[in-house]
């Protein structure tokens, strides 16, 4: 059975996403506990 | 504050915890709409969950792709029994992991994580097997082991879980930084490979 265009673009939507929040979390770093400086 | 205690590495931190959730919500909306590809077994297609176990593994440890695992489990066609199966995958790629990520050159380590992936695959195939021989009678595991392995899900099923992780590895390699721990992960690996292959072979036929 192929698939269906919605079926392929929803899965290329998801794969975007996916870049998406690895990205976010590469340059924001979100939910890090920030490095403290002694002293 | 010592230096050590300020670098102690968290077992599983808020961050940890935002990507299982966020990884786990893309795998079920992956799953849940029926995003997948057609034509592993009768009733059965290649479900995605693979790409986010692996990323959620690689960036956050086993805990998150175990959470992952149980998540997509409550979503899947094969359905809730089917979240521990993950587990000697989400187990071996942890073992390595942390190695593969110190690897200098790129190209080596991009090709480890490859052979890595592979062999964490084939592993937590024969759990599988079992689960389609024993529980849900399909077919042996004989019949499953020549199927997957000569006739394409294998490296269907290779694509799926290693393809977009190795380029999410190329790419934002911050992200997949290893700042996780997991104790006895090398014994726990260990033992869930010998637990998936024995019950594969024990069922042979």
């Amino acid at each position: 059975m192929p698939l269906e265009t919605w079926q392929i673009v929803g899965a290329l939507v998801m794969v975007a996403i996916t870049f998406v929040v690895a990205y976010y979390f590469e340059k924001k770093r979100p939910f890090e506990k920030k490095k403290v400086e002694p002293g | 504050m010592s230096e050590k205690s300020e670098l102690k590495v968290p077992l599983f931190s808020p961050r940890h915890m935002a990507i299982a959730a966020i990884f786990g919500a893309l795998a079920m909306i992956t799953t849940g709409l029926g995003l997948a590809l057609p034509g592993y077994l009768p009733l059965v297609n290649f479900e995605l969950q693979g790409t986010y176990i692996t990323i959620a593994t690689m960036a956050a440890g086993p805990i998150a792709g175990m959470i992952v695992s149980f998540l997509v489990s409550l979503v899947s066609a094969v359905g809730v029994i089917s979240f521990p199966f993950y587990f000697p995958h989400i187990f071996v790629l942890a073992a390595f992991y942390p190695a593969i990520y110190k690897i200098k050159r790129v190209a080596v380590r991009f090709a480890t994580f490859w052979v890595v992936s592979a062999l964490a695959l084939f592993i937590q195939y024969w759990g599988w097997w079992w689960l389609y021989a024993a529980v849900f009678k399909i077919m042996t595991v004989e019949a499953m082991f020549y199927y997957n392995m000569l006739m394409g899900p294998y490296v269907i099923y290779l694509l799926i879980w290693a393809l977009i992780p190795s380029i999410v590895l190329l790419t934002t390699p911050g992200f997949v930084r290893p700042d996780w721990r997991f104790p006895m992960i090398k014994w726990i690996a260990l033992i869930a490979s010998i637990i998936s292959i024995t019950l594969g072979v024990l069922w042979w036929r």
